[in-house]
């Protein structure tokens, strides 16, 4: 199986391994984010942090198209699980995550890059806590709480911003401006 | 290559002309205050420039109308301004927090040292001689990075608040203006050469600086990463240091992971300074292995054996900021006098 994989890989188009590769860096990323030994406390919800992994494949949405944020939203969700800061949630996370890095992918270049960033993050929170209470990993009686709302609206925000400024800066560093 | 010219003029004038470039770079290395706030401010435009761009094709992409694109622009100017003072405040008052706790002198680095490096370091380094020249020399740099903040930062600040609006409305209101009129000075004999020398040093200047700006940026980003993957208190303001740092060569890597370092240890997180010294190794391996030889290379072209070598005189000659600058220099001295050769030989010819 190895050597059919690396016959594949080899035979490969510029282009796929390149899509390859860019797929593999935001896996990783997304997995080094979710081990992060830094925390973003969320003010409105006690004890709850910041998802700042999240952001990952709506980044690859918005830059690489669906496929990339799809593959990095399910892959990046399942070796965060299986890596030491994995846990039930993180299993639980993996669809909801693909749907948003695709949806990022369905609005990159429709409508301007925070609103796109906006409802991806949207979208994936709400099939998260969807996904939690199905699962049973979540009860629905924190729902009723307006604050659980409040938190989850300031993640988005957080996540955004974030968004917006790795895009913005990775489309500057590829822009070329010309010489006047 | 055609053999060089022996006609003595030729030579004259190109002393003349070498001597006066020396002049001008000798002023630029006396008044580097001064001359830092003016790159400071050309790396500002250039960014600028290139906000500006994507922001016109983002307007273009998406057929704004006109007052949307107005609200657009605002919006963006307004959230990159919230963004930028959000982040420092946070970062700030990390780290601020963190050295409110502990007193930075020479027996806290004592202590820092001899705990939590020490212990790591092979026996022909723990030494008590080279344990008091460590600490001597770290204790040295932190006092004279707060004492060059402290003494040159307001002078230099004010510098910047002068001089960075100004040379913005210049660039982005009045460079034709300022071009036609020097131009308008150049005898119409040498319009050609002089335009082109212009153009020449213009290129290759903005492609330097172009592709130091974004080197930096990527080692400024990643080094962030790193630092919050890491759980650094003050990430941001630590990566972008480190990256801003790293314009000066080779010293400016070690220069920049020293305050992370110092922050981790002092609050008795030794694996996090192991994160930190892994992330700033996979920085600078990126640049040095992918950046320097791919990308800057590629737009600059100079011997990479004579860059060291330029390199290492400026250090000789005007320390960090001759580091700095020796290539642009260099850059700027290759194309004047090479366009003053080619004018020179047509109007004296060859002998």
């Amino acid at each position: 199986m190895t050597r059919n994989l690396a016959i594949l890989a080899f035979n490969m188009s510029a282009d796929r391994k390149t899509e390859l590769f860019r797929m593999i860096v935001l896996i990783l990323l997304y997995a080094l984010i979710g081990n992060a030994r830094s925390i973003q406390p969320n003010p409105f919800i006690p004890g709850a942090v910041i998802a700042v992994y999240m952001v990952v494949p709506v980044v690859g949405g918005l830059l690489f198209g669906p496929l990339t944020g799809l593959v990095v939203g399910v892959f990046g969700a399942l070796l965060n699980a299986i890596s030491p800061a994995g846990s039930p949630f993180e299993f639980a996370s993996v669809l909801p995550h693909g749907i948003m890095g695709l949806t990022a992918g369905f609005l990159r270049g429709k409508i301007p890059t925070p609103f796109a960033a906006a409802i991806a993050l949207a979208i994936g929170h709400g099939l998260n806590v969807a996904s939690y209470v199905v699962t049973d990993l979540l009860k629905t009686k924190p729902l009723d709480d307006l604050a659980f709302w409040y938190g989850l609206g300031y993640e988005t925000l957080v996540g955004t911003v974030t968004v917006f400024v790795m895009v913005t800066f990775y489309r500057l560093g590829f822009l070329s401006t010309p010489h006047k | 290559m055609a053999p060089l010219s022996a006609h003595p003029k030729i030579w004259q004038v190109l002393t003349v002309i070498f001597l006066a470039i020396t002049a001008a770079f000798g002023l630029f290395f006396y008044f580097s205050n001064i001359f830092l706030a003016f790159i400071i401010a050309f790396s500002l435009i250039f960014l600028a420039e290139k906000f500006a761009t994507d922001y016109r094709r983002s307007v273009a992409r998406y057929h704004l109308s006109r007052w949307k694109q107005h609200v657009y622009g605002y919006a963006l100017v307004a959230f990159w301004i919230f963004a930028v003072i959000f982040l420092f405040r946070s970062s700030t008052l990390q780290i601020t927090g963190v050295l409110q706790k502990v007193s930075v002198n020479e027996a806290t680095l004592v202590d820092v040292y001899s705990d939590k490096v020490q212990p790591l370091l092979p026996a022909f380094f723990q030494r008590e001689a080279f344990t008091e020249e460590i600490v001597e020399k770290v204790s040295e740099y932190v006092s004279s990075l707060t004492s060059v903040i402290l003494s040159k930062g307001t002078f230099f600040l004010v510098d910047a608040l002068l001089i960075v609006p100004l040379m913005f409305f210049m660039y982005f209101r009045r460079r034709h203006a300022i071009a036609t009129k020097l131009f308008g000075a150049v005898p119409a004999r040498f319009h050609d050469s002089v335009l082109r020398g212009a153009r020449e040093i213009g290129a290759q200047l903005h492609h330097f600086f172009a592709i130091r700006v974004i080197e930096n940026t990527i080692v400024g980003a990643l080094c962030c990463l790193g630092f919050f993957i890491a759980g650094v208190k003050g990430w941001l303001i630590l990566g972008l240091i480190a990256g801003f740092l790293n314009i000066v060569p080779y010293f400016g890597p070690i220069m920049g992971a020293v305050p992370p370092l110092l922050i981790t240890l002092l609050v008795d997180e030794p694996v996090a300074a192991l994160y930190v010294i892994l992330t700033v190794l996979i920085a600078q391996t990126i640049d040095e292995f992918y950046l320097r030889p791919f990308v800057v290379s590629g737009k600059v072209r100079i011997d990479p054996l004579l860059s060291i070598i330029l390199v290492l005189v400026g250090s000789q000659l005007f320390g960090i900021m001759g580091m700095i600058f020796a290539l642009p220099t260099y850059l700027v001295y290759k194309v004047i006098l090479q366009e003053a050769y080619e004018e020179l030989v047509k109007l004296y010819g060859q002998k």
